[in-house]
């Protein structure tokens, strides 16, 4: 008898603690342009996993403490993160009106050059800056089209304001009926690589290399946003669900501490 | 837990600027020449609880990573300059620039 099942329960408890804390993060972000939704993934964890391989033998006697190994930690499981998964799916296109609001319908990134380097965003209500250039709002140049390999800070898009602008659906950008570039956007083949940083902004994995390509057949609309792909009422319920979980295991601790209450104060008198 | 209260609490503050907006777009319905605005908002940074590829055990490892989100601000309050309604007034002195 022995209550080390309590770091079991305390191990759930903390999964769940994590995944509210990522509801709570896709509820905040429910108006976010474009913000895309995060999923936590656990799974079971044997402490066998934190010996080597070939410790880790067949059973072939009945569970005790000597053959621990045999049972490969299985009497002694948590759960772990797994990973962060983010949904790419498309969110809805809102119409604002606005020339410079551009919502990719479909596949696709736009690219961004910032001070750590060229980052990808989906978030294209972009702006103007005081030197007539093309911003996210948080102030980072949007890039087009360039030679392979080229500098970002020659492929920022630059207005003098001589005649409106006009994006097209294909990411021609046009001022009057000069053309002044085609967007960059591109296709990112496995988006397991992408790392948000904040500021709708993704990065890049060290350990995984991206797969990008130019994106074929841009599908761009003018004048529109696209909105998170959070639905509240999922997340809502998750949430519900998510707090019933942490509750359960919550009920399970205090079940192991009145166990050991028990074994301490009750089985373990003397007199 | 205390950290999913103070995310849902950025989302709140979010949607009260949104709310200060609306609020002031509705006020000046009928203000002549008023150009509606759009609170526009993005997320903060992201907590990284695992590094990708960061090994979890002797044998396994996270190829995805964790990351937590910490919740949303406001980037920008985006003014909106399509044109309104043009109303006859007869007085010689107003004009609509089109």
């Amino acid at each position: 008898m022995s209550t080390k099942g309590v770091y079991t329960a305390l191990s759930g408890a903390l999964a769940q603690s994590l995944k509210l804390d990522t509801i709570a993060n896709n509820l905040a972000n429910v108006n976010t342009p474009a913000f895309k939704r995060d999923q936590q993934l656990f799974n079971e964890y044997l402490t066998a996993n934190e010996k080597p391989p070939e410790v880790i033998q067949v059973p072939r006697v009945p569970g005790s403490i000597d053959s621990f190994f045999d049972m490969q930690g299985g009497d002694k499981s948590y759960v772990d993160t797994k990973g962060t998964f983010t949904d790419f799916s498309q969110g809805t296109l809102k119409n604002t009106g606005n020339t410079l609001d551009v919502a990719i319908d479909g596949k696709g990134f736009f690219e961004v050059a910032t001070s750590s380097g060229v980052r990808l965003t989906r978030a294209g209500n972009f702006t103007l800056d005081g030197n007539g250039q093309l911003v996210t709002k948080d102030g980072f140049p949007v890039l087009k089209n360039g030679e392979p390999g080229s500098d970002p800070a020659s492929r920022t898009i630059k207005f003098d304001g001589t005649g409106p602008i006009s994006i097209g659906d294909n990411g021609d950008v046009t001022q009057g009926t000069e053309v002044v570039g085609r967007l960059s956007l591109v296709d990112v083949k496995n988006p397991d690589c992408l790392n948000k940083m904040g500021n709708l902004l993704y990065g890049f994995k060290a350990n995984m290399a991206p797969e990008m390509t130019a994106l074929a057949n841009p599908s761009l609309k003018q004048g529109f946003v696209e909105g998170s792909n959070v639905n509240i009422v999922q997340e809502m319920t998750d949430m519900i669900q998510t707090n019933r979980v942490f509750e359960s295991t919550q009920k399970a601790i205090s079940a192991y501490d009145s166990m050991a209450d028990k074994l301490v104060n009750t089985v373990g008198k003397t007199n | 837990m205390l950290k999913s209260l103070n995310t849902a609490a950025t989302g709140m503050a979010a949607q009260q600027t949104n709310m200060d907006v609306i609020a002031n777009n509705i006020a000046n319905v009928s203000t002549n020449g008023f150009k509606k605005s759009r609170a526009e908002f993005e997320d903060l940074v992201y907590q990284t609880k695992k590094e990708p590829g960061s090994a979890t055990g002797m044998n396994s490892y996270s190829p995805n990573g964790v990351q937590v989100g910490l919740g949303v601000r406001t980037a920008a309050v985006q003014k909106d300059f399509t044109n309104g309604n043009a109303i006859v007034t007869k007085n010689p002195l107003d004009i609509e620039i089109e």
